[in-house]
């Protein structure tokens, strides 16, 4: 169990590090498509336990959100949208919940759920914080075109790449 | 009582997720809103002290690239001189006093560049220790950068023109038609030029220059050219595109404007708005 504290704290931290160091910078030069960006940290968020009490899954959300916030110049939008995100978590898990139910260790990881599982999970997911980041960002339904196509784009190559990770290290908590 | 507190117990992830949600609403809408926005996160210490490292680093790997420049923009300062030398200097006994020297330029690097929100931000490495104030214009080799927004001891926040609330006064070369200039949210090479009456004569290709009302940036610095214009139907104006002159996404070296007359003059146009 502290082993499981324990990753995850440092699951957090890594994937902040890379957000803000690696992320922070790219500057995906598309004509027309400015607005292109780059989410990994929400995985930290996903791969909670499942059993995660609400209190520590929403403000670990909001404590990620705003440590990103900082470093991008932009308070409350990445971390309302994760909020949101974190929110929706336990509704979706209920939702995706096998035959039987979860165990009272489960865990949310490709490894205990298999590939299929996880890609609707974590595209469901990715997609309501992308979705919530640019509705908060443009702030204005008068661009509903605008987010819809920003939300698109990023959230395929976000969804890639965090894919790519879970592939690449296939944390096993 | 009893059934109250089951309530709340029951529905406690709700009113987690309120509380929180609410906080970030209220940071974003305060953030848009109010001007004297507290939140210039980068310029503070720790950040950027961190981003700075992080340059560093970046900077080091550009190095060639930058030399190559400012040897470019030396060259270019060592040819001015020249002209100026073979000029005479009578400007110092001269009775009508030029406005271009009153303008002090102080050097500074990018530390950190954004041109992909709706309001993007630049931050740089000289701050109040070094002079920089708020309201200070900011230019680069080849043009407009953006307005000083508030400085700590070592660091500067730069509102950049790619921002939703920046407006810079501009005229045409040519013509002296002034209006002025906003981004289109597009891209970050292109922003647009709005007051222009239709009778203007102008045409695709025309340089737009800054107009010197602002007391921000001195006159006729050049902006970009005109890339596109249309008038729309009804309208008494043109719909104007301009290509901007320098390239925001590949930012390095900028130089901040001090405008040794600004208070002075800020005070002249006070007094006559309480007139």
């Amino acid at each position: 169990m502290n082993n499981i504290i324990i990753r995850n704290i440092i699951r957090f931290f890594f994937l902040l590090i890379i957000q803000i160091i690696l992320f922070n910078g790219i500057e995906l030069n598309v004509p027309e498509f400015t607005y292109l960006k780059v989410f990994v940290y929400p995985l930290a968020i996903l791969l909670l336990p499942v059993a995660t009490p609400s209190i520590v899954l929403i403000g670990s959300a909001f404590l990620l959100g705003t440590i990103v916030d900082a470093f991008y110049n932009s308070p409350g939008v990445h971390a309302g949208a994760l909020v949101f995100m974190a929110f929706c978590r336990p509704y979706i898990l209920k939702y995706l919940e096998p035959q039987g139910g979860f165990g009272v260790n489960a865990l949310t990881t490709k490894e205990q759920n298999g590939a299929a599982w996880f890609f609707l999970f974590s595209a469901i997911l990715l997609g309501l914080h992308v979705i919530s980041y640019f509705i908060l960002e443009i702030f204005s339904f008068k661009a509903a075109l605008d987010i819809f196509l920003s939300s698109l784009c990023s959230f395929i190559l976000s969804w890639i790449l965090i894919l790519i990770y879970i592939f690449l290290i296939n944390p096993k908590t | 009582m009893q059934n109250l507190l089951q309530l709340l117990f029951r529905f406690s992830n709700v009113f987690i997720f309120l509380f929180f949600e609410l906080i970030c609403i209220y940071m974003v809408v305060n953030y848009n809103h109010q001007q004297r926005n507290i939140f210039i996160q980068s310029a503070n210490r720790i950040t950027g002290g961190i981003t700075n490292q992080v340059d560093k680093l970046s900077g080091f790997l550009s190095l060639d690239n930058n030399n190559e420049k400012l040897a470019k923009e030396n060259a270019a300062l060592k040819k001015a001189l020249q002209v100026s030398q073979n000029q005479n200097n009578s400007w110092i006994n001269s009775d009508s006093r030029d406005t271009s020297y009153n303008f002090d330029y102080t050097p500074a690097k990018v530390i950190q560049n954004s041109i992909k929100r709706r309001n993007n931000y630049i931050t740089i490495n000289k701050g109040a220790l070094d002079g920089i104030q708020e309201g200070m214009g900011v230019i680069s080799r080849d043009g407009l950068v953006g307005i000083v927004k508030q400085t700590t001891n070592k660091f500067s926040s730069i509102i950049s023109i790619l921002h939703s609330q920046t407006r810079i006064s501009a005229k045409l070369q040519s013509s002296a038609f002034f209006g002025s200039i906003k981004w289109n949210f597009k891209n970050p090479r292109y922003v647009k030029l709005d007051a222009i009456p239709k009778h203007a004569q102008i045409e695709v290709g025309d340089t737009i220059v800054t107009s010197g009302f602002s007391n921000i940036f001195p006159e006729n610095l050049v902006i970009g050219v005109i890339n596109d214009l249309s008038i729309p139907s009804g309208s008494n104006f043109y719909d104007i595109d301009v290509q901007l002159n320098n390239e925001l996404d590949r930012l390095s070296y900028i130089y901040i404007i001090k405008n040794f007359n600004k208070a002075e003059l800020d005070s002249l146009s006070n007094n006559s708005f309480d007139e």
